[in-house]
């Protein structure tokens, strides 16, 4: 499996001077391509930021960062734009679908961003929300959709355009527990058939349980960073998951 | 899709697009009903000179009076022949009046008048009276009597059917007073005219001045008033010594020069309501900026560049401009259209002195003014949205997309 992204002693701190926060610490890790992996950490560790700048929409202060054989640091603006237009797929926790626009619209912007001729666009569209299971809700706007069907909308938009990298932002943290397994399963799906490469950042364990790699950041460092099996992230969901209950249970 | 999202943008507070839209349509359509009016003024001004004073070109005695009722007759002079037959030839139409100071008198009262001695054959084919009310008739002989204006009519109390005694010099100096019936009174929507005007055939001007064939102006009209100012150098070599050329162009020049002023004073109203258009368009994309700032991180995120996001917002200016520029146009060439058949009636007041004015404005329409109107507004709107746009691409999308 060949690698898709390089990330070597990465650095990045915001703001300046004594207001200066260092989100990355030196961060060093390979991801290859068809991945299926977990970003996790408590809040301020440093996920969103990796995911930033994994997905080219950040560069590093420090340290290089290589996606797809491209040295992000030293593209332009407009060719990290096109980058992302061509390779990189988004999905949002709070789905971040453009609100006036039709599911398939949404969709087809994102063809037509990544340059896709026109022609072409509406068919690839429609297919794409066939593939998530709406294929009878592509006039509908967002706001006449549920959460868990306007993820799928930004899912299909993420994949239309075939990108080699998925970036997945909480995708499941506005989504009912069900919902959110359905759209992961999804994903998961999509990971196999098509051999995309997907990184999230979650704290949810249904993520973790179907993750195939787990990295841990704490204070801007790679904890803890291993490739599990099915049966070793399950025990330790369900474990978590008691512990909640019984968390829940005492102070009920 | 960039076009159709830039239109449904629009639509999200529809209130807020109509509101600062409506600005570009009242700037568009105060642009082009005021340039109708300027026009209208000068159109006007220039009909009252032609149609009611001077014709496209009057030959006049020398160092003719300008100001004032005075008329002078000391250099009253037959048409020379020669003068004639090229008129004749290089004219459409040409009639010799005389025109002098009388005093109408109606038993108590008197008034000093403009009369104008016409030939009733050939006046109305340079001074034509499309545009008169005539209540009676008009005379063609010096037994019909006289045309009196409505402010001769109304001073002295008489109507079409009553008789008024016309006294003045005659050429040779002596008192002449002629008692004659007052065929009609007459509003030619000139207040030159319709002030102190009295209207009467060649002959009874001769028996009143006792002049014979002399007259004091000869006055031309022209295929074309284009042609006024070659016809004018042409006629130039022709005339006698004691004769000068004046035409609508002079006649009009303090009228026209006060279009400048106008013009001014249009150009600023103009340009005070394309900045308030401009602030109402660059506070609406300003805000849908600040409102999309999630959304603008989302397409940033999806591969659209920051001269993209820029263009977006243009766009959106941009539609306002042209919609708004469209309707500001229909909505001025509306009023300008209406008024250019209709007219408006003017206060009496506006003509004073020797202005050549009419009190009936007729607004005058330019396809090409509208046209410059509504891209005026259409260029407002977009370069007032440039900044806004500017502000809207201006996000890191990482900080925009968790906006």
């Amino acid at each position: 499996m060949s690698v898709l992204c390089d990330i070597d002693t990465v650095h990045k701190t915001y703001g300046h001077g004594p207001a200066a926060v260092e989100a990355l610490r030196g961060v060093s890790l390979t991801i290859d391509e068809g991945e299926f992996t977990v970003i996790s950490g408590p809040s301020g560790s440093g996920k969103s930021t990796l995911l930033n700048l994994v997905g080219c929409l950040d560069v590093c202060d420090r340290g290089t960062l290589t996606l797809l054989g491209h040295d992000v640091a030293k593209l332009s603006a407009k060719a990290l734009a096109q980058l992302r237009a061509q390779r990189i797929g988004f999905i949002f926790q709070s789905f971040n679908l453009i609100p006036v626009l039709t599911a398939r619209e949404n969709v087809e912007l994102a063809l037509q961003l990544a340059g896709d001729t026109k022609g072409d666009r509406v068919k690839r569209a429609t297919e794409a929300l066939e593939r998530v299971g709406l294929a009878d809700m592509v006039h509908r706007r967002p706001n006449q959709l549920s959460g868990g069907q306007q993820q799928r909308v930004a899912v299909a938009r993420a994949l239309v355009k075939e990108p080699a990298l998925v970036v997945a932002d909480e995708p499941t943290a506005n989504l009912d527990s069900t919902t959110g397994a359905n759209v992961l399963d999804l994903m998961r799906d999509m990971n196999k058939e098509l051999g995309i490469t997907f990184l999230f950042s979650t704290h949810d364990p249904l993520i973790m349980v179907r993750a195939r790699r787990i990295l841990l950041l704490r204070d801007g460092r790679i904890e803890d960073d291993e490739i599990k099996t099915r049966s070793d992230l399950t025990r330790e969901v369900e474990r978590k998951a008691l512990q909640d209950m019984l968390h829940n249970l005492a102070d009920y | 899709m960039l076009l159709r999202l830039a239109v449904l943008n629009l639509t999200r507070s529809v209130r807020r697009s109509v509101l600062s839209m409506s600005s570009v349509v009242l700037g568009v359509a105060v642009i082009i009903v005021g340039q109708g009016v300027i026009a209208g003024f000068e159109e006007n001004s220039i009909r009252a000179a032609v149609d009611g004073l001077t014709g496209h070109v009057q030959i006049r005695p020398r160092d003719y009076p300008t100001e004032g009722l005075a008329h002078p007759i000391d250099k009253l002079a037959p048409v020379d022949p020669a003068l004639a037959d090229w008129l004749d030839a290089n004219t459409s139409a040409w009639t010799a009046r005389t025109v002098f100071v009388a005093e109408a008198v109606h038993g108590a009262d008197a008034m000093p008048v403009r009369a104008i001695g016409v030939d009733p054959a050939k006046d109305s084919e340079v001074f034509p009276r499309s545009g008169w009310t005539i209540d009676g008739s008009e005379p063609v002989s010096a037994e019909d009597g006289v045309l009196l204006s409505t402010g001769v009519a109304r001073l002295l109390e008489l109507k079409a059917g009553d008789t008024v005694v016309l006294q003045a010099h005659t050429t040779g100096g002596a008192m002449n007073a002629l008692e004659v019936p007052v065929a009609g009174v007459f509003n030619a929507g000139t207040p030159m005219l319709d002030r102190f005007g009295v209207v009467l055939a060649r002959d009874l001007a001769r028996d009143l001045l006792q002049s014979g064939d002399r007259t004091s102006h000869v006055s031309v009209r022209l295929d074309d008033r284009e042609q006024t100012e070659a016809f004018a150098a042409r006629l130039t070599e022709r005339l006698p010594e004691d004769r000068e050329i004046v035409t609508w162009i002079d006649e009009c020049a303090p009228v026209l020069a006060f279009q400048a002023v106008r013009q001014a004073a249009l150009n600023l109203v103009v340009l005070a309501l394309m900045g308030m258009s401009a602030t109402g368009i660059a506070n609406t994309v300003l805000m849908a900026a600040y409102e999309r700032v999630r959304e603008i991180g989302t397409l940033r995120a999806m591969g659209m560049t920051r001269a993209g996001v820029m263009q977006l917002f243009v766009l959106e200016g941009a539609l306002l401009g042209v919609v708004g520029g469209s309707l500001g146009a229909l909505l001025g060439a509306a009023v300008v259209l209406w008024f250019e058949d209709r007219g408006i009636e003017l206060p009496l007041a506006l003509a004073t002195g020797h202005l050549p004015v009419s009190t009936i404005l007729y607004l005058r329409f330019s396809l090409a003014v509208a046209a410059f109107s509504a891209l005026f507004g259409l260029t407002t709107a977009v370069l007032a949205s440039v900044y806004p746009a500017v502000v809207a691409s201006r996000p890191a999308p990482a900080e925009a997309v968790r906006a």
